[in-house]
Protein backbone atom coordinates (compact mmCIF):
# COMPACT_ATOMS: atom_id res chain seq x y z
CA UNK A 1 0.00 0.00 0.00
CA UNK A 2 1.35 3.38 -0.80
CA UNK A 3 0.36 6.43 1.16
CA UNK A 4 -2.29 8.20 -1.60
CA UNK A 5 -4.56 10.37 0.27
CA UNK A 6 -7.32 10.50 -2.89
CA UNK A 7 -6.69 9.71 -6.10
CA UNK A 8 -8.48 11.42 -9.19
CA UNK A 9 -8.94 11.23 -12.96
CA UNK A 10 -10.04 14.08 -14.60
CA UNK A 11 -11.34 14.21 -18.35
CA UNK A 12 -8.94 17.02 -19.45
CA UNK A 13 -6.20 19.45 -18.93
CA UNK A 14 -8.43 22.14 -18.16
CA UNK A 15 -9.53 19.69 -15.17
CA UNK A 16 -6.95 18.59 -14.10
CA UNK A 17 -5.23 22.19 -13.61
CA UNK A 18 -8.52 22.90 -11.36
CA UNK A 19 -7.40 19.65 -9.59
CA UNK A 20 -3.35 21.18 -9.35
CA UNK A 21 -4.65 23.72 -7.65
CA UNK A 22 -4.35 21.63 -4.24
CA UNK A 23 -1.34 21.69 -2.51
CA UNK A 24 -0.78 18.58 -1.35
CA UNK A 25 -1.36 16.56 -5.21
CA UNK A 26 0.47 16.47 -7.49
CA UNK A 27 0.39 14.11 -11.46
CA UNK A 28 0.89 10.42 -11.50
CA UNK A 29 1.91 9.95 -15.62
CA UNK A 30 3.29 6.41 -15.92
CA UNK A 31 3.37 6.13 -12.20
CA UNK A 32 7.25 4.12 -12.08
CA UNK A 33 9.09 6.72 -10.05
CA UNK A 34 5.58 8.15 -7.92
CA UNK A 35 5.09 4.36 -7.31
CA UNK A 36 8.55 3.55 -5.79
CA UNK A 37 8.33 6.49 -3.43
CA UNK A 38 7.96 4.90 0.05
CA UNK A 39 6.89 7.76 1.93
CA UNK A 40 4.76 10.76 1.61
CA UNK A 41 1.16 11.05 1.93
CA UNK A 42 -0.60 13.20 -1.50
CA UNK A 43 -3.60 13.20 -3.11
CA UNK A 44 -2.58 11.86 -7.21
CA UNK A 45 -3.87 13.42 -10.48
CA UNK A 46 -4.07 10.69 -12.87
CA UNK A 47 -3.75 12.72 -16.45
CA UNK A 48 -4.43 8.92 -18.66
CA UNK A 49 -7.46 10.55 -19.86
CA UNK A 50 -6.42 13.80 -20.90
CA UNK A 51 -5.46 13.11 -24.60
CA UNK A 52 -1.22 13.35 -23.73
CA UNK A 53 -0.88 9.70 -25.35
CA UNK A 54 0.22 10.86 -29.01
CA UNK A 55 3.25 11.02 -31.89
CA UNK A 56 2.48 13.35 -34.48
CA UNK A 57 4.66 15.14 -36.99
CA UNK A 58 3.06 18.67 -37.74
CA UNK A 59 5.67 21.02 -40.04
CA UNK A 60 8.85 19.22 -39.49
CA UNK A 61 8.30 19.16 -35.88
CA UNK A 62 8.37 15.52 -33.68
CA UNK A 63 5.24 16.17 -31.00
CA UNK A 64 5.68 13.38 -28.53
CA UNK A 65 2.72 13.79 -25.63
CA UNK A 66 3.40 13.57 -22.61
CA UNK A 67 1.68 10.13 -21.67
CA UNK A 68 3.57 8.77 -24.39
CA UNK A 69 5.20 5.67 -22.88
CA UNK A 70 8.84 4.76 -23.99
CA UNK A 71 7.79 1.54 -25.38
CA UNK A 72 5.47 3.64 -28.14
CA UNK A 73 8.38 5.77 -28.99
CA UNK A 74 10.85 2.54 -30.20
CA UNK A 75 7.83 1.24 -32.05
CA UNK A 76 7.31 4.59 -33.91
CA UNK A 77 9.42 5.38 -37.47
CA UNK A 78 9.63 9.21 -36.99
CA UNK A 79 11.58 8.66 -34.08
CA UNK A 80 13.76 6.01 -34.11
CA UNK A 81 14.28 8.30 -37.25
CA UNK A 82 15.82 10.57 -35.64
CA UNK A 83 18.87 8.21 -35.75
CA UNK A 84 20.86 5.15 -33.89
CA UNK A 85 21.58 7.31 -30.93
CA UNK A 86 18.08 8.24 -30.35
CA UNK A 87 16.59 4.63 -30.50
CA UNK A 88 19.98 3.35 -28.68
CA UNK A 89 19.28 5.37 -25.74
CA UNK A 90 15.79 3.77 -25.28
CA UNK A 91 16.43 0.44 -25.94
CA UNK A 92 18.56 0.90 -22.48
CA UNK A 93 16.16 2.66 -20.49
CA UNK A 94 15.22 0.41 -17.71
CA UNK A 95 13.95 -2.99 -19.29
CA UNK A 96 11.85 -4.60 -21.36
CA UNK A 97 8.47 -4.34 -18.84
CA UNK A 98 9.14 -0.70 -17.14
CA UNK A 99 9.52 0.29 -20.38
CA UNK A 100 5.93 -0.27 -21.07
CA UNK A 101 5.40 1.72 -17.72
CA UNK A 102 7.45 4.79 -17.96
CA UNK A 103 6.32 7.51 -19.85
CA UNK A 104 7.83 10.73 -21.79
CA UNK A 105 6.34 13.54 -19.43
CA UNK A 106 6.85 11.52 -16.17
CA UNK A 107 10.44 11.47 -17.46
CA UNK A 108 11.05 15.02 -18.03
CA UNK A 109 9.14 16.23 -15.15
CA UNK A 110 11.31 14.06 -12.46
CA UNK A 111 14.37 14.12 -14.33
CA UNK A 112 15.83 10.86 -12.64
CA UNK A 113 19.58 10.22 -13.23
CA UNK A 114 18.34 7.89 -15.58
CA UNK A 115 16.68 9.11 -17.78
CA UNK A 116 18.66 8.14 -20.92
CA UNK A 117 16.89 10.59 -23.36
CA UNK A 118 18.33 13.95 -21.61
CA UNK A 119 21.68 14.16 -23.51
CA UNK A 120 20.05 13.85 -26.68
CA UNK A 121 17.05 16.29 -26.04
CA UNK A 122 19.63 18.90 -25.17
CA UNK A 123 21.61 18.61 -27.89
CA UNK A 124 18.59 18.06 -30.99
CA UNK A 125 17.12 21.42 -28.98
CA UNK A 126 14.21 19.69 -27.83
CA UNK A 127 11.14 21.85 -26.32
CA UNK A 128 8.71 21.51 -23.44
CA UNK A 129 5.07 22.77 -23.99
CA UNK A 130 3.04 22.95 -20.55
CA UNK A 131 0.46 24.02 -19.00
CA UNK A 132 -0.07 26.48 -16.26
CA UNK A 133 -3.26 28.27 -14.85
CA UNK A 134 -2.76 30.95 -17.18
CA UNK A 135 -2.46 29.12 -20.16
CA UNK A 136 0.14 27.26 -22.30
CA UNK A 137 3.34 27.63 -22.51
CA UNK A 138 7.04 26.82 -23.93
CA UNK A 139 10.59 26.23 -22.48
CA UNK A 140 13.65 25.07 -24.12
CA UNK A 141 14.84 21.69 -22.51
CA UNK A 142 18.06 23.05 -22.07
CA UNK A 143 16.23 25.99 -20.26
CA UNK A 144 14.36 23.94 -18.52
CA UNK A 145 17.67 21.94 -17.06
CA UNK A 146 19.27 24.60 -16.14
CA UNK A 147 16.65 26.57 -13.74
CA UNK A 148 15.12 24.24 -10.99
CA UNK A 149 13.04 22.57 -13.38
CA UNK A 150 11.63 20.45 -10.73
CA UNK A 151 10.67 23.58 -8.86
CA UNK A 152 9.76 25.11 -12.14
CA UNK A 153 7.12 22.39 -13.19
CA UNK A 154 5.44 21.72 -10.19
CA UNK A 155 1.98 23.50 -11.00
CA UNK A 156 2.19 22.78 -14.09
CA UNK A 157 1.42 20.00 -16.23
CA UNK A 158 3.51 18.70 -19.43
CA UNK A 159 1.39 18.42 -22.58
CA UNK A 160 4.47 17.56 -25.35
CA UNK A 161 7.75 17.28 -26.00
CA UNK A 162 9.19 18.59 -29.84
CA UNK A 163 11.98 17.69 -31.32
CA UNK A 164 12.76 18.68 -34.25
CA UNK A 165 12.69 16.27 -37.41
CA UNK A 166 16.18 15.33 -38.82
CA UNK A 167 18.75 12.63 -38.86
CA UNK A 168 20.54 13.22 -35.81
CA UNK A 169 24.47 12.49 -35.85
CA UNK A 170 25.08 12.33 -32.14
CA UNK A 171 27.40 10.09 -30.29
CA UNK A 172 25.84 8.93 -27.58
CA UNK A 173 27.96 6.82 -24.27
CA UNK A 174 26.24 4.90 -21.66
CA UNK A 175 28.35 4.35 -19.14
CA UNK A 176 27.08 0.88 -17.21
CA UNK A 177 28.21 -2.39 -16.43
CA UNK A 178 25.55 -3.88 -18.23
CA UNK A 179 23.19 -3.83 -21.54
CA UNK A 180 19.75 -2.76 -19.16
CA UNK A 181 21.35 -1.48 -15.92
CA UNK A 182 20.56 1.99 -14.67
CA UNK A 183 23.82 4.09 -15.84
CA UNK A 184 25.52 6.60 -13.63
CA UNK A 185 26.82 8.68 -16.33
CA UNK A 186 25.50 9.77 -20.16
CA UNK A 187 27.80 11.64 -22.61
CA UNK A 188 26.54 12.57 -25.60
CA UNK A 189 28.19 15.10 -28.59
CA UNK A 190 27.36 17.35 -31.24
CA UNK A 191 29.50 19.44 -33.94
CA UNK A 192 32.58 19.05 -36.20
CA UNK A 193 34.44 21.67 -35.28
CA UNK A 194 35.55 22.89 -31.97
CA UNK A 195 33.61 26.19 -32.36
CA UNK A 196 30.32 24.15 -32.98
CA UNK A 197 31.03 21.44 -30.59
CA UNK A 198 27.97 21.03 -27.87
CA UNK A 199 28.40 18.23 -25.03
CA UNK A 200 25.76 17.12 -23.30
CA UNK A 201 26.10 15.13 -19.66
CA UNK A 202 23.30 13.32 -17.71
CA UNK A 203 23.52 11.27 -14.51
CA UNK A 204 26.10 12.35 -12.67
CA UNK A 205 25.19 15.78 -12.43
CA UNK A 206 21.49 16.88 -10.35
CA UNK A 207 20.41 18.24 -13.49
CA UNK A 208 21.58 16.73 -17.43
CA UNK A 209 23.26 19.82 -18.64
CA UNK A 210 24.69 21.08 -22.17
CA UNK A 211 28.45 22.72 -22.53
CA UNK A 212 30.15 23.98 -25.44
CA UNK A 213 33.50 25.21 -26.55
CA UNK A 214 33.32 28.18 -24.13
CA UNK A 215 33.55 26.03 -21.07
CA UNK A 216 36.11 23.61 -22.85
CA UNK A 217 38.13 25.58 -24.05
CA UNK A 218 39.36 23.30 -26.99
CA UNK A 219 42.10 25.02 -29.55
CA UNK A 220 42.01 22.32 -31.90
CA UNK A 221 41.29 18.31 -31.91
CA UNK A 222 44.52 17.15 -31.75
CA UNK A 223 44.15 13.88 -29.15
CA UNK A 224 46.56 15.65 -26.35
CA UNK A 225 44.68 19.19 -26.28
CA UNK A 226 41.18 17.72 -25.93
CA UNK A 227 42.76 15.42 -23.35
CA UNK A 228 44.15 18.14 -21.21
CA UNK A 229 40.80 20.41 -21.81
CA UNK A 230 38.60 17.61 -20.75
CA UNK A 231 40.65 17.10 -17.38
CA UNK A 232 40.53 21.18 -16.88
CA UNK A 233 36.62 21.33 -17.29
CA UNK A 234 36.43 17.97 -14.71
CA UNK A 235 38.76 20.14 -11.95
CA UNK A 236 36.30 23.20 -12.97
CA UNK A 237 32.58 20.83 -12.51
CA UNK A 238 33.88 18.55 -10.25
CA UNK A 239 31.84 19.86 -6.70
CA UNK A 240 28.96 19.46 -8.88
CA UNK A 241 29.50 15.51 -9.64
CA UNK A 242 26.81 13.47 -7.47
CA UNK A 243 26.78 9.34 -6.94
CA UNK A 244 24.02 7.73 -8.39
CA UNK A 245 24.87 4.30 -8.89
CA UNK A 246 25.69 1.65 -6.08
CA UNK A 247 28.49 0.26 -8.91
CA UNK A 248 30.00 3.56 -8.90
CA UNK A 249 31.63 6.05 -6.59
CA UNK A 250 31.56 9.40 -7.00
CA UNK A 251 35.46 9.44 -7.13
CA UNK A 252 35.57 6.75 -9.66
CA UNK A 253 32.56 8.82 -11.66
CA UNK A 254 35.08 12.10 -11.65
CA UNK A 255 37.91 9.64 -12.70
CA UNK A 256 36.27 8.23 -15.75
CA UNK A 257 34.09 11.35 -17.15
CA UNK A 258 37.05 13.09 -19.00
CA UNK A 259 37.97 9.90 -20.50
CA UNK A 260 34.42 9.00 -21.83
CA UNK A 261 34.00 13.21 -22.88
CA UNK A 262 37.26 12.85 -25.05
CA UNK A 263 35.99 9.54 -26.80
CA UNK A 264 32.87 11.65 -27.46
CA UNK A 265 34.71 13.94 -29.02
CA UNK A 266 37.10 12.01 -30.59
CA UNK A 267 35.21 9.47 -32.31
CA UNK A 268 32.77 12.43 -34.03
CA UNK A 269 35.60 13.52 -35.83
CA UNK B 1 -12.60 4.15 -4.46
CA UNK B 2 -14.24 1.62 -6.83
CA UNK B 3 -12.59 0.33 -9.77
CA UNK B 4 -13.47 -2.84 -12.57
CA UNK B 5 -11.08 -4.63 -14.01
CA UNK B 6 -11.48 -7.56 -16.72
CA UNK B 7 -9.27 -10.58 -15.34
CA UNK B 8 -8.96 -13.34 -17.59
CA UNK B 9 -11.55 -12.36 -19.24
CA UNK B 10 -13.70 -12.06 -16.17
CA UNK B 11 -15.21 -9.00 -15.17
CA UNK B 12 -14.56 -7.73 -11.44
CA UNK B 13 -15.22 -4.81 -9.35
CA UNK B 14 -13.04 -3.82 -6.23
CA UNK B 15 -14.08 -1.39 -3.83
CA UNK B 16 -9.92 -0.15 -2.75
CA UNK B 17 -7.60 2.24 -1.00
CA UNK B 18 -6.29 4.84 -3.41
CA UNK B 19 -2.73 3.19 -2.53
CA UNK B 20 -3.45 -0.26 -2.79
CA UNK B 21 -0.73 -1.70 -5.43
CA UNK B 22 -1.97 -3.87 -8.37
CA UNK B 23 0.14 -6.99 -6.91
CA UNK B 24 -1.28 -6.82 -3.67
CA UNK B 25 -5.02 -6.81 -5.21
CA UNK B 26 -4.32 -9.53 -7.32
CA UNK B 27 -2.40 -11.97 -5.03
CA UNK B 28 -6.10 -10.95 -2.26
CA UNK B 29 -8.21 -11.51 -5.29
CA UNK B 30 -6.85 -15.16 -5.39
CA UNK B 31 -4.21 -15.08 -8.86
CA UNK B 32 -1.13 -16.36 -6.62
CA UNK B 33 0.62 -17.01 -10.05
CA UNK B 34 1.65 -12.95 -9.62
CA UNK B 35 5.01 -13.20 -7.28
CA UNK B 36 5.67 -10.80 -4.54
CA UNK B 37 9.30 -10.22 -5.49
CA UNK B 38 11.04 -6.79 -4.91
CA UNK B 39 8.24 -4.44 -4.97
CA UNK B 40 10.30 -1.68 -7.25
CA UNK B 41 10.07 -3.00 -10.73
CA UNK B 42 13.59 -4.67 -10.54
CA UNK B 43 12.62 -8.47 -10.71
CA UNK B 44 9.55 -9.07 -12.85
CA UNK B 45 8.30 -11.63 -10.97
CA UNK B 46 5.07 -9.81 -10.62
CA UNK B 47 4.98 -9.16 -13.88
CA UNK B 48 0.77 -9.11 -15.63
CA UNK B 49 -0.10 -8.09 -19.15
CA UNK B 50 -2.05 -5.24 -18.72
CA UNK B 51 -4.01 -4.33 -22.09
CA UNK B 52 -1.59 -6.18 -23.98
CA UNK B 53 1.33 -5.26 -22.52
CA UNK B 54 4.02 -6.47 -19.78
CA UNK B 55 3.77 -4.34 -16.79
CA UNK B 56 5.69 -4.88 -13.13
CA UNK B 57 1.89 -5.19 -11.05
CA UNK B 58 4.34 -3.80 -7.93
CA UNK B 59 5.02 -0.76 -10.05
CA UNK B 60 1.53 0.13 -10.36
CA UNK B 61 -1.57 1.48 -8.33
CA UNK B 62 -4.89 -0.64 -9.12
CA UNK B 63 -6.31 2.76 -9.35
CA UNK B 64 -3.95 3.31 -12.47
CA UNK B 65 -5.64 0.45 -14.62
CA UNK B 66 -9.31 0.71 -13.67
CA UNK B 67 -10.85 -0.47 -16.64
CA UNK B 68 -8.28 -2.57 -17.81
CA UNK B 69 -7.80 -6.14 -19.72
CA UNK B 70 -5.30 -8.28 -17.35
CA UNK B 71 -4.05 -11.05 -17.96
CA UNK B 72 -2.25 -13.44 -15.33
CA UNK B 73 -0.67 -17.48 -15.38
CA UNK B 74 -4.09 -18.49 -14.45
CA UNK B 75 -5.42 -17.17 -17.70
CA UNK B 76 -3.19 -18.99 -20.35
CA UNK B 77 -3.33 -22.38 -18.60
CA UNK B 78 -3.15 -24.73 -15.50
CA UNK B 79 -1.40 -28.04 -14.51
CA UNK B 80 -4.31 -29.97 -16.62
CA UNK B 81 -4.43 -27.81 -19.69
CA UNK B 82 -1.26 -26.27 -19.94
CA UNK B 83 -0.40 -23.35 -22.66
CA UNK B 84 2.52 -24.66 -25.35
CA UNK B 85 4.79 -22.02 -23.76
CA UNK B 86 4.05 -23.94 -20.28
CA UNK B 87 4.67 -26.45 -21.73
CA UNK B 88 8.06 -25.89 -23.54
CA UNK B 89 9.41 -24.29 -20.04
CA UNK B 90 8.72 -27.77 -18.50
CA UNK B 91 10.08 -29.67 -21.62
CA UNK B 92 13.07 -27.45 -21.45
CA UNK B 93 13.70 -27.78 -17.99
CA UNK B 94 13.41 -24.29 -17.71
CA UNK B 95 11.85 -24.07 -13.85
CA UNK B 96 14.03 -25.01 -11.50
CA UNK B 97 12.51 -22.95 -7.90
CA UNK B 98 9.81 -21.56 -9.97
CA UNK B 99 9.36 -18.00 -8.47
CA UNK B 100 10.56 -15.96 -11.93
CA UNK B 101 8.63 -18.22 -14.06
CA UNK B 102 5.13 -16.94 -14.34
CA UNK B 103 6.65 -13.33 -14.96
CA UNK B 104 8.83 -15.13 -17.32
CA UNK B 105 6.10 -17.00 -19.08
CA UNK B 106 3.89 -13.75 -19.92
CA UNK B 107 6.70 -11.95 -21.32
CA UNK B 108 7.46 -14.67 -23.40
CA UNK B 109 3.53 -14.81 -24.43
CA UNK B 110 3.71 -11.28 -24.81
CA UNK B 111 6.78 -11.59 -27.20
CA UNK B 112 5.58 -14.72 -29.22
CA UNK B 113 2.13 -12.19 -29.60
CA UNK B 114 4.17 -9.94 -31.37
CA UNK B 115 6.97 -11.61 -33.18
CA UNK B 116 6.68 -15.53 -33.37
CA UNK B 117 10.13 -16.35 -34.88
CA UNK B 118 12.08 -14.24 -32.37
CA UNK B 119 15.97 -14.10 -32.48
CA UNK B 120 18.07 -15.16 -29.14
CA UNK B 121 18.75 -11.24 -28.79
CA UNK B 122 15.61 -10.15 -29.09
CA UNK B 123 14.21 -12.86 -26.48
CA UNK B 124 16.87 -11.96 -24.27
CA UNK B 125 15.74 -8.07 -24.72
CA UNK B 126 12.10 -9.41 -23.92
CA UNK B 127 13.20 -11.49 -20.84
CA UNK B 128 15.62 -8.47 -19.85
CA UNK B 129 13.39 -7.40 -17.36
CA UNK B 130 12.95 -10.92 -16.05
CA UNK B 131 15.53 -11.84 -13.37
CA UNK B 132 16.58 -15.15 -12.32
CA UNK B 133 18.42 -16.54 -9.55
CA UNK B 134 18.60 -20.03 -9.81
CA UNK B 135 17.93 -21.82 -13.27
CA UNK B 136 20.04 -19.69 -15.17
CA UNK B 137 19.15 -17.73 -18.57
CA UNK B 138 20.14 -20.67 -21.12
CA UNK B 139 17.11 -23.21 -20.80
CA UNK B 140 14.96 -20.16 -20.93
CA UNK B 141 16.04 -19.06 -24.04
CA UNK B 142 15.91 -22.63 -25.24
CA UNK B 143 12.04 -22.64 -23.89
CA UNK B 144 11.13 -19.14 -25.59
CA UNK B 145 12.30 -20.80 -28.84
CA UNK B 146 10.58 -24.47 -27.90
CA UNK B 147 7.41 -22.45 -27.57
CA UNK B 148 8.09 -20.27 -30.30
CA UNK B 149 7.67 -23.77 -32.65
CA UNK B 150 4.78 -25.08 -30.63
CA UNK B 151 2.23 -22.01 -31.13
CA UNK B 152 3.95 -21.94 -34.60
CA UNK B 153 2.97 -25.77 -35.53
CA UNK B 154 -0.22 -26.00 -33.58
CA UNK B 155 -1.59 -23.32 -36.19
Amino acid sequence: MRLVKNYLVPESIEQAMEMLKSPDYKIIAGGSKINSEKTGEYGLIDIRKCGLNYIKVTQGILHIGAMTRISELLDNKDFCGLGESFVNALKSTGHAIVRNQITIGGSVSSLTPWFNLATLLLLADANIIYIDENNSGSISFREYCDNSPREFIRRKIIKEITIPIKKYEFKYIRFSQTEVDYAPLYVACSGKTPDSLKIAISGCLPEPKLFDNSDFHISDLSSETVEKSCNDFIEKIKGKVISTNVNFSREYIIKILPRLIKESIMEEK
Amino acid sequence: MKITLTINGDVRDFDIEPGKILLDLLREAGYKSVKDGCREGECGACNVIINGKTTNSCMVLAAQVDGADIITVEGLGNADNPHPIQEAFVEAGAVQCGFCTPGKILSTYSLLKKNPQPTDSEIKEALSGNLCRCTGYVKQIDAVKKAAKKMKDSK
